[in-house]
């Protein structure tokens, strides 16, 4: 039951305290995010689909397994008989990124990305055509529903530990090192003043 | 010489009130910021000193936008009106005392004018800038800025009572209402004498500059701006600025009034301005420490809480005051402790009566 | 001489800072007293039952995050239950328990950010919300390193679940499940007992025990009412029925009844965590399906106890690849429904904070 003592001004006083503790004692937990930045999830179904042009067969399944009809595949048949995507247009400013594509790709051709900042100035250039759409650059599968990347990806960060690795860290498993690990997560965080506050 | 004496001074205040009123604006949202656990704007300049520069730059861009059904006049008037009272205040502020300082010696007080109704001129200017919000209320034509002047009307008029009051209590200790005097006779700060004194006046001058918890008059989550809804570009700024000087005006008068102005506690060391912008400086964080924590009041709870506690309260404490002002001098510390015990005692009282005689509802 | 006056009629909203979003109120006010309020809804109308019938059972699983976007876990949860429901498809331990991980995770961070709002409804500035951003961002972090995705999930999939959990999710889980108390403590600290929110609360907003329950409302705003009336305990889905957990009632019905109500089902939730870390199973996460779930023809209502309160969802299938109707029962809409009765002869300010305190999401009232 909620309580009902009569309050004499204790509580704003408690509260005036909790607040001041917060002021002097706790780190800030903000990231300053230009230069300093967390390492997203290995499965992030980041801001670009990367599509693989060896391994498509353009047999469509991507197509019709987004709920909003966004991919437009055109395809034509091969003197060998296979077939071949002619055009593969994804229009991201529509797309939900709800990963169901992937999800549905037979052949791990196509491939959430990594990357977050995909801001343009137009929404024609949100029309992403095939020869775009191939890994390049920061364009890089992630790991979502593709297992065989997850394991070499780093580790995410997560605020839980104080934006530190989220890597299980044992013996015979080393945190792989890469760029995106040692980028800075700021070293203002301190894990024992965590822990501190969660044991009462 | 009257009129050197004059123009320095004129640009002195506006340089302090400005200045300050611009690193005070960059304070808030940096302390406040750490109160929430992040670090408030640090992009323009080192540590964001330059924010509040490109602020102002931006709001000098912006478009003036004079909505069409307004009252033109009086909509132009009133960030005029609610901003030169705030800065008037500083007419008789004392900066420092006649006499040795730390850095350098005076010959007479350094104020412009340093009135022997000073504390009086205070209050009935602060009282003007109420004029100011009322008419931007009215002339804005708009139904949330007209819920946000009501608003202004009843809380400055209430608390206006008890601060004055309250205030009344160091006016009988010193015997002057010249801040110079005041000052000059703050052997121990007046906050020890007058510990309940300080509580209400702060209070009310809380509510008074419209801050939390006591910022009805703007009230974001509930009227939106109040009176600063149909205001744009510069109008805004003159608001925004006014409320800041306003807040900066409370800071000081605080520290003139209850800690002292320009003199350092017990005299240890020299007087000087420096110990009175240190004092401003504290007075305005605990302002903030207050906002950062408490959620607002309600519209009749401040009301009752006005005339329910504060007044009463106000009322006891100049009868205590009159009543230790006839006992023979000498005895500083005894009555300090005596006043410290009888605040505490009397908020706590007063406070579990107005909880049982019905709380803050007016009914 | 009496003054003559008249009432004022004031729109609030649909671009009004605390409606949660654009939800509009037409408030006829007395000064500040309020006479009428009729809450004008369907600025967010998206017709996402409509687009439910052009969309195969899996698609529909993303436009479901789109509803209440503070808890796009359970809407998962919600809809893919009705589904399992209806196609009669059993769903393998390993993934029941991990639904009840992660609808518990949501319903904290739901909480959260329902106690926050409602306190900077009430005019604080920002501190005790962002001191709950501070929890909500590390849960997110977690369904981020399950799912990839922080706020529109898509986890849930008809027979299971998308993905396993990583083997870094459950020490990760297991360290915010021990801290999480003591963070809760610091927000009873900062607000259970502050006079102000006790002077704002009690008293203010009060809905009755009858009227609860007359006009349907469910979740924190039934229990707040004091009907202790939990689809958890009620119809128990998944494994709720192996896990120990209390359901708070409030006594009033009033506001600070319903923020109790959260603040301690943040507690239960807690509990419910490590409980079902605990008994975590090993095994599969997904019933072997056809890629186009095709259920028998008939008709289901599945229901689980969103953060919100009772989220249902009722699907008809003609044997087709999409539904043929779906109906949601959105608890934010129903309990918004009783606000014109807790409010009028309140103040404009008290309009506000009840309004916070019934935790809409325009996403799931307008649909």
């Amino acid at each position: 039951m909620p309580d009902n003592r009569i309050s004499l001004g204790q509580g704003i006083l408690k509260g005036l305290a909790l607040t001041i503790k917060h002021f002097i004692s706790r780190p800030i937990i903000t990231v300053q995010y230009p230069e300093e930045r967390l390492v997203t999830s290995r499965r992030i179904r980041g801001c670009d689909l990367v599509w693989d042009s060896e391994r498509c067969t353009a047999c469509c399944t991507c197509a019709k397994s987004c709920p909003q009809g966004n991919i437009h595949i055109e395809t034509k048949v091969r003197p060998d008989n296979t077939r071949e995507a002619v055009v593969f247009e994804i229009d991201h400013g529509r797309s939900m990124f709800c990963g169901l594509c992937v999800e549905s790709c037979p052949f791990d051709a196509i491939h959430m990305g990594r990357s977050y900042e995909r801001a343009t100035y137009n929404r024609d250039s949100l029309v992403i055509p095939k020869e775009k759409l191939v890994a390049q650059g920061d364009r890089q599968p992630s790991g979502y529903f593709r297992p065989q990347f997850e394991e070499t990806l780093p580790p995410q960060s997560l605020l839980i530990y104080g934006g530190k690795s989220s890597e299980v860290k044992t013996p015979e498993n080393p945190p792989p090192q890469s760029p995106a690990t040692a980028a800075p997560v700021s070293e203002k965080k301190e894990p024992a003043e965590r822990e501190k506050v969660g044991v009462k | 010489m009257d009129w050197l004496h004059w123009i320095i001074y004129v640009v002195i205040i506006l340089a302090f009130v400005l200045t300050l009123v611009m690193s005070f604006i960059l304070i808030e949202r940096r302390v406040v910021g750490r109160f929430q656990l992040r670090l408030g704007p640090n992009r323009v300049g080192p540590q964001g000193i330059l924010q509040p520069v490109a602020d102002a730059v931006k709001i000098l861009l912006k478009e003036d936008i004079i909505p069409s059904k307004v009252d033109r006049v009086v909509h132009l008037l009133a960030p005029i009106v609610t901003f030169a009272p705030a800065v008037l205040i500083f007419a008789v502020i004392p900066f420092q005392q006649a006499g040795n300082g730390l850095f350098f010696d005076l010959k007479s007080t350094a104020s412009m004018v340093d009135l022997d109704v000073g504390v009086l001129f205070i209050f009935a200017i602060s009282s003007i800038s109420v004029v100011g919000l009322v008419m931007a209320g009215w002339a804005s034509n708009n139904k949330y800025a007209l819920l946000g002047a009501m608003r202004t009307i009843a809380q400055m008029v209430s608390y206006e009572i008890p601060m004055v009051l309250a205030v009344l209590g160091i006016v009988l200790i010193a015997g002057s209402l010249s801040l110079a005097d005041i000052v000059d006779k703050q052997n121990i700060p007046f906050i020890l004498l007058q510990p309940l004194g300080f509580f209400i006046y702060f209070l009310g001058a809380t509510a008074e500059m419209n801050r939390s918890p006591f910022d009805l008059l703007e009230a974001e989550s509930e009227i939106v701006a109040g009176v600063n809804i149909e205001y744009s570009g510069m109008k805004f700024a003159m608001f925004f600025l006014g409320e800041y000087a306003y807040a900066l005006a409370v800071s000081t008068i605080t520290s003139v009034l209850f800690l002292g102005g320009a003199k350092f506690p017990w005299g240890l060391l020299p007087q000087s301005f420096i110990w009175l912008l240190v004092k401003i400086l504290l007075v305005f964080f605990v302002i903030l420490w207050i906002r950062s924590t408490l959620p607002r009041v309600r519209v009749d709870q401040l009301m009752g809480f006005a005339w329910k506690f504060l007044l009463p309260l106000s009322l006891i404490n100049l009868f205590l005051v009159a009543a230790e002002g006839m006992l023979p001098s000498g005895f500083t510390w005894p009555i300090v402790a005596l006043n410290v015990t009888l605040a505490v005692a009397l908020v706590v009282i007063w406070a579990n009566r107005f909880y049982r005689v019905g709380g803050a509802k007016v009914a | 001489m009496a003054l003559k006056t008249e009432p004022i009629v004031v729109n609030m909203g649909p671009q009004h800072p605390s409606t949660h979003g654009v939800f509009r109120m037409r408030v006829t006010f007395d000064g500040e007293i309020i006479k009428d309020l009729e809450p004008v809804m369907g600025y967010l109308h998206r017709g996402v039952e409509k687009l439910a019938e052009s969309r195969t059972y899996t698609q529909f699983i993303p436009l479901t995050d789109r509803l209440d976007y503070l808890a796009s876990m359970t809407n998962n949860l919600a809809y893919v239950l009705a589904v399992e429901k209806l196609g009669n498809i059993e769903v393998p331990p390993r993934a029941q328990y991990l639904r009840v991980i992660m609808a518990e995770m949501m319903r904290i961070s739901s909480h959260l950010m329902a106690v926050g709002f409602m306190i900077n409804d009430m005019g604080a500035f920002y501190t005790p919300l962002l001191y709950m951003y501070r929890e909500r961002e590390k849960l997110l972090d977690l369904f981020e390193m399950v799912c990839g995705q922080r706020l529109t999930y898509n986890y849930m999939r008809i027979g299971g679940l998308s993905h396993d959990v990583p083997p870094e999710f459950l020490p990760a889980l297991k360290k915010f499940v021990s801290e999480m108390p003591g963070f809760i403590d610091e927000y009873d600290q900062l607000l259970k007992e502050n006079e102000i929110l006790l002077a704002r609360t009690k008293g203010v907003g009060i809905l009755s025990k009858e009227l609860a329950i007359n006009s349907s409302a469910s979740g924190p705003v039934l229990r707040g009412s004091g009907v202790k009336w939990d689809i958890r305990k009620a119809d128990p889905y998944l494994v709720y029925d192996k896990l120990n957990f209390e359901i708070p009632t409030g006594t009033v019905g009033d506001i600070y009844d319903r923020y109790w109500v959260r603040m301690v089902e943040m507690r239960q939730s807690v509990r419910i965590l490590e409980q079902a870390i605990e008994q975590l199973p090993a095994g599969e996460i997904r019933t072997a399906l056809p890629h186009l779930v095709r259920p028998p023809c008939g008709e289901a209502y599945g229901h689980i106890e969103a953060p919100k309160g009772e989220l249902g969802f009722y699907i008809i299938s003609d044997t087709g690849v999409a539904p043929y109707r779906c109906h949601i029962r959105a608890p934010s809409l129903i309990n918004l429904t009783a606000l014109k009765d807790m409010v009028v002869g309140l103040m404009l300010a008290d309009a506000i904070i009840t309004l916070g305190s019934i935790d809409i999401v325009l996403g799931e009232v307008d649909r």
